[in-house]
């Protein structure tokens, strides 16, 4: 798929208004029914208990959840700048690599993206809890005795945040990628421009849109992740997700809960919109 | 000469270390897949790495087992549903947003907002929404809030399908007398009916594995497989998890290789129409 696929076609004009109304009226219906009514329900929910400020005040009132503010900010922070790193090597890899590696690496790829979120959360817990695989593969290679006692802290859960996100970094990354100008790698080199010097000034600035959709949409998901937070995460370190699902789980507290989640989708449509504003994000990522 | 190889010869000094660490970093992606295959073979009767033995009776047990068979059967039904909504959806979008053009852009930003809604908030507003309006809870509403998940993905995949379909096409057909309804179903949609098929298998997948919507919505006792998989988790350490899960992985490779399949039908289906 290319970028072909959002670029207005020369030509569309002509079909304007063929039926574009009655066209559009199921996919209006089902975001009607299935997003706005939920998200104008929970706005009315927490507004009719705390009034328009409580928006705002309310949720910041409660003390895990101001503590859970810090940590989902440090944690989507530390992620996205892990994947960032690690996406664009991967990415790379996949463009540099032999013609079949290539292939396998981007069928792991695939693989690990649409296998389900839950089955590779419970696979990051058998490998990273007490006397796991993890702690079993060390004490056998001998690097430490007592086991990485990764589980339920901050890396533990940065690393399997950063694997289950890093499709979403990759992919956007390699269409950038793939759509380098050849004469401009081919001049450079003839030109004798190092290796380092073409990496960081012809492939780097090529691929930075790219990059750029893979960051916010990575930093946008992780501030929202409850799945993996919830098996892997420091029960003393909650994210905000875990905070609201338990408002809203346990204690079954709708009012709070919805402004809480009010909150949390006002900042990720902020970020959403400011990105799409800026750096025209939903085109970027229809490329893949 | 492609890009492959000018890429390879503009930045020959770092080749080898990019592919030994993609190599590495692709071992790290499978980390997850792999831990999870030999509990499931495991004979004992708790997790325990390695496991005391090579066994398939968990296998045997889940099957047999009627939860995980009921839930199974609930999330063949709730992602079937889910998929055939959103595929109707995302498809007829694509078609219109196609005939928007530019004038679409504001409108195919928000067909795809699901992607970025935060699923536990959406949780929690189809659960305050429903309450508001007094229906009790049940599945539907549980597949509802799946398909507006599952919708942009469709919808992308049937905007990549049509961009490869020459718009003179569509034009030729209203001029020569077809209604737009004719021109939908007699043009555009046979030509991208392979991108329609595994739009839809995506979908399924999406709808199938989806946790959050499932466990905070599902009726009393009408768990999803997730679902089921959440809650057993959380409250035994017993290799039949391990066995669902690697259940789940292998029908998710299925469904991976058949939309892979109609893809690539799709777009040789184009090359050959043209």
């Amino acid at each position: 798929m290319t970028t072909a696929a959002v670029a207005p076609q020369r030509g569309s004009r002509l079909l304007a208004g063929t039926g574009a109304g009655f066209l559009l009226v199921p996919p209006v219906l089902l975001l009607l029914a299935a997003l706005v009514v939920p998200v104008v329900a929970v706005l009315a929910k927490a507004v009719g208990s705390y009034g328009f400020d409580g928006l705002v005040t309310e949720p910041l009132r409660n003390a895990a959840f101001r503590d859970a503010v810090v940590v989902t900010f440090v944690l989507a922070v530390v992620t996205t700048v892990a994947a960032l790193v690690v996406g664009t090597v991967y990415a790379l890899a996949m463009s540099v690599a032999g013609p079949v590696l290539a292939k396998v690496l981007f069928g792991i790829l695939l693989l690990t993206f649409w296998i389900s979120l839950l089955v590779r959360t419970y696979g990051w817990l058998l490998a990273l809890q007490p006397n796991g695989a993890l702690d079993y593969g060390v004490r056998e290679a001998g690097v430490a005795s007592g086991g990485l006692g990764l589980f339920q802290t901050l890396p533990g859960l940065v690393v399997p945040m950063v694997h289950i996100l890093l499709p979403y970094m990759v992919l956007p990354i390699y269409a950038a990628v793939q759509g380098l100008d050849q004469s401009q790698l081919r001049a450079a080199r003839s030109l004798g421009a190092s290796s380092t010097l073409v990496l960081r000034s012809v492939v780097l600035p090529g691929i930075r849109a790219g990059a750029m959709a893979g960051t916010v949409i990575v930093f946008i998901l992780s501030l929202g992740f409850y799945v993996t937070p919830a098996f892997l995460g420091d029960p003393g370190d909650r994210v905000v997700a875990i905070v609201v699902g338990e408002v809203f789980g346990r204690q079954r507290d709708l009012p709070l809960a919805s402004a809480m989640g009010v909150l949390l989708l006002a900042v990720v449509l902020a970020v959403y919109f400011v990105a799409d504003r800026v750096l025209r994000i939903s085109e970027q990522w229809e490329r893949f | 000469m492609d890009l492959r190889q000018a890429l390879r010869d503009a930045i020959g000094g770092y080749r080898a270390a990019l592919v030994a660490l993609g190599v590495l970093l692709a071992v790290f992606l499978l980390v997850p897949l792999v831990v999870i295959l030999p509990q499931a073979f495991s004979s004992g009767l708790f997790f325990k790495f390695p496991p005391p033995g090579f066994s398939t009776t968990w296998f045997d047990q889940v099957v047999n087992d009627d939860l995980w068979r009921d839930a199974f059967t609930r999330s063949l039904w709730t992602a079937t549903v889910g998929a055939t909504l959103a595929t109707a959806c995302g498809t007829l979008g694509a078609i219109g947003l196609r005939r928007l053009g530019l004038g679409g852009r504001a409108l195919r930003t928000a067909f795809l907002a699901p992607l970025v809604m935060p699923q536990l908030v959406l949780a929690i507003g189809i659960f305050v929404a429903r309450d508001d309006l007094g229906l009790g809870s049940s599945l539907w509403t549980l597949v509802l809030g799946q398909t507006a998940l599952a919708f942009p993905v469709v919808l992308v995949i049937a905007s990549a399908g049509l961009s490869a379909v020459d718009p003179a096409l569509s034009r030729a057909s209203a001029s020569l007398g077809h209604a737009w309804p004719g021109t939908v179903r007699r043009i555009e949609l046979p030509l991208i009916r392979r991108s329609v098929l595994s739009a839809f298998v995506l979908a399924f997948a999406l709808c199938f594995d989806e946790a959050v919507l499932a466990y905070f919505l599902s009726p009393p006792g009408q768990a999803t497989l997730p679902t089921q998989l959440w809650l057993a988790s959380t409250e035994q350490a017993s290799p039949a998890i391990a066995a669902v899960a690697t259940y789940v992985m292998g029908f998710v490779l299925v469904l991976l290789l058949l939309a892979g399949w109609l893809g690539r039908q799709a777009a040789s289906n184009l090359r050959s129409a043209r």
